[in-house]
């Protein structure tokens, strides 16, 4: 009796959607943080940018027009609204190739960071839970591998695989993973100590299914908050092996192949460096700040 | 008489400390039958809990059975394959653990959480048949609205509800035997009732065997046929808990029982057992218990006594040479 009357109390209590919670205290606190709305704007310009590149961009970005070299942008003498940006060294629209560039270095920045961040979760979660000689050894492999800098890693990759977008995507990728590997490892070390794994275990589960189905589940918010701040590293990175020539070839454009151009012409015609360098900068800035806003989200010992 | 459903003799088990060796349990035998209820009691770290552990296989490293075995359904659950035993976690043996809240995984449903067992235990089950299957499963241990709330995440739940949920996956197959870990300890004294309620009501409905783990004598008084007491990894006295607890043998039964306060007697004083649970890496020489007994003799130095049956009750066993 006094059983099922508790029972039915309990029960009348709303169960509203738990993703209708989360999500109304996620909007919450993004509308509580300039940080993170600052971000999401930021990113939110860049990716409608990359999304809408075609009808944006005013010109082809590869069509070379000889009256265009050089062309200064809008705010220098001899500039004008037609090329908002100036022209490059071959005659080329700038701002049609930062447009149809933000393509080029998203779509390396977002695979790589998909990529990596699989690659890196599930062994670090197996290495985690399994502990002992597999453990071991995909740990020293993550320690071989940073103890290596990020960046040399990938050139060393990109000089035997050779140029080029996908090669360029696995060196990245490959040198990335281990960073997921490390964090995932260390939370599924402290999930592993959970009663619920425990519990999972005591009705026969067996382990690949304790990881795949209840350790790795768990870890996604870190996973989440590291490949946010990771993308900005990997953008930079694209941009930087683009730019010493190894990364995506011409005629496609990409944000760090523009720099690498322009840098020739450095004292001549400034602009070349500068538009892609400020939409690289805006980027990483957006996605950092957004980065943060997530961690500070997840981590429940932050102040919100 | 046929066999007992589960039979221990003489179960060890040990971890490797940086200190040394620790027995957390150091020779434990009892046996148990259908439809039967056991209650473990002791101190914290008087290996109750691992002796509950050790019957599912759950001993994880650095710890190890060292020595003993296990009968289960006239088989051996020591050195049983890891594969062999997972067929039996959750089917013919399952657990019901201490804090419903820990327990659930927070990112899975409960419904799903439940049809995991069948999942398991049962892969040929259709899906649909599962699903009638968790919701009856939930009905039967008090949830109403059972359908909806298969859908509901573990912290949607108040505490009682969620143990009610782990005893939802405990009774999924139908298990021989269930071992109840402190079930009741998370949660508050009227919820407490309730849950114990159902775990006997379940019990007797299918005839599931017990052993119920838990530090709190009321606990066991109310719910236990009969009830083993242990101190340092050891049972030092065994029976049928109406005779254990009526007339304690073993100093130790004796001072658990007068420590705690009692309601119908609120003038009389509590007497605490003086000292703590000795350190089990380096246990004292002899009986455990004589640094803290009141009526140690020189002789309790010498040798661990055995559990022997009383002249008068040969049910009812004590480990202690001054009490028999």
């Amino acid at each position: 009796m006094a059983d099922s009357t508790l029972s039915q109390i309990a029960a009348t209590a709303p169960t509203e959607s738990v993703h209708n919670v989360a999500r109304n205290q996620f909007l919450k606190a993004l509308r509580r943080s300039p940080k993170g709305l600052a971000g999401l704007l930021l990113i939110g310009m860049i990716l409608i940018g990359a999304a809408a590149a075609p009808a944006l961009a005013p010109y082809d970005p590869a069509q070379q027009v000889l009256g265009w070299r050089f062309l200064p942008p809008v705010w220098a003498t001899g500039g004008g609204w037609d090329h908002i940006l100036g022209g490059d060294n071959l005659g080329r629209d700038i701002f049609s190739r930062i447009v149809v560039g933000a393509r080029t270095s998203l779509a390396v920045a977002i695979i790589v960071v998909a990529l990596a961040a699989t690659i890196g979760s599930l062994l670090g979660a197996v290495a985690g839970y399994a502990g002992g000689i597999v453990d071991n050894l995909i740990m020293r492999l993550v320690d071989f591998l940073l103890a290596f800098p990020f960046l040399l890693l990938a050139l060393m990759i990109m000089a035997i695989l050779g140029p080029g977008f996908w090669t360029m995507v696995l060196a990245l990728s490959i040198a990335l993973w281990v960073n997921y590997a490390r964090v995932v490892r260390g939370e599924a070390l402290r999930i592993e100590q959970m009663e619920f794994v425990e519990a999972a275990r005591s009705i026969g589960v067996p382990g690949w299914r304790i990881v795949l189905g209840h350790v790795l589940p768990n870890v996604i918010p870190s996973v989440l908050v590291l490949a946010t701040l990771e993308v900005a590293l990997v953008i930079i990175a694209e941009a930087a092996l683009s730019f010493l020539g190894l990364g995506v070839q011409p005629p496609t454009p990409s944000w760090g192949k523009m720099i690498s151009e322009g840098r020739d012409f450095l004292y001549d015609a400034p602009w070349m460096v500068l538009g892609p360098g400020l939409v690289i900068l805006m980027t990483s800035v957006g996605i950092n700040l957004f980065g943060d806003f997530l961690r500070d989200f997840v981590d429940p010992r932050a102040e919100r | 008489m046929s066999t007992p459903l589960l039979q221990v003799h003489d179960l060890r088990v040990e971890y490797a400390s940086p200190r040394g060796l620790v027995r957390a349990v150091a020779g434990v035998s009892l046996s148990l039958d259908r439809n039967r209820i056991l209650g473990l009691v002791g101190e914290s770290g008087c290996g109750k809990s691992t002796v509950g552990q050790a019957l599912l296989g759950l001993i994880q490293p650095p710890g190890r059975i060292a020595g003993g075995d296990i009968r289960f359904e006239n088989r051996s659950l020591v050195g049983l394959p890891e594969r062999e035993m997972r067929r039996l976690r959750g089917n013919r043996l399952s657990m019901i653990f201490q804090d419903p809240t820990a327990t659930l995984n927070p990112v899975m449903t409960i419904g799903d959480q439940i049809a995991e067992l069948f999942r398991w235990h049962r892969p040929r089950m259709r899906r649909k048949e599962v699903q009638t299957r968790v919701t009856e499963l939930l009905e039967r241990v008090g949830i109403v609205d059972a359908d909806r709330r298969s859908r509901a995440y573990p912290h949607e739940l108040s505490g009682g509800m969620r143990q009610r949920v782990v005893i939802a996956c405990a009774l999924a197959l139908d298990p021989a035997l269930i071992v109840a870990d402190e079930p009741t300890t998370a949660l508050d004294v009227t919820v407490q009732a309730q849950i114990l309620d159902l775990i006997r009501g379940l019990q007797a409905e299918h005839g599931t065997a017990v052993i119920l783990v838990s530090h709190d004598l009321g606990v066991i008084a109310e719910t236990c046929d009969d009830v083993a007491v242990m101190y340092a990894g050891r049972i030092v006295e065994s029976g049928p808990t109406a005779e254990v607890l009526a007339r304690p043998r073993h100093p130790y039964t004796a001072g658990l029982i007068a420590s705690r306060p009692s309601i119908t007697a609120p003038d009389q004083v509590v007497r605490p057992i003086p000292g703590t649970v000795p350190d089990l890496a380096n246990p004292p020489v002899g009986c455990p218990f004589h640094p803290r007994c009141v009526r140690a003799v020189a002789g309790c130095r010498e040798g661990i006594p055995a559990l022997s049956p009383t002249r008068e009750e040969p049910r009812h066993a004590v480990a202690c040479p001054l009490a028999a």
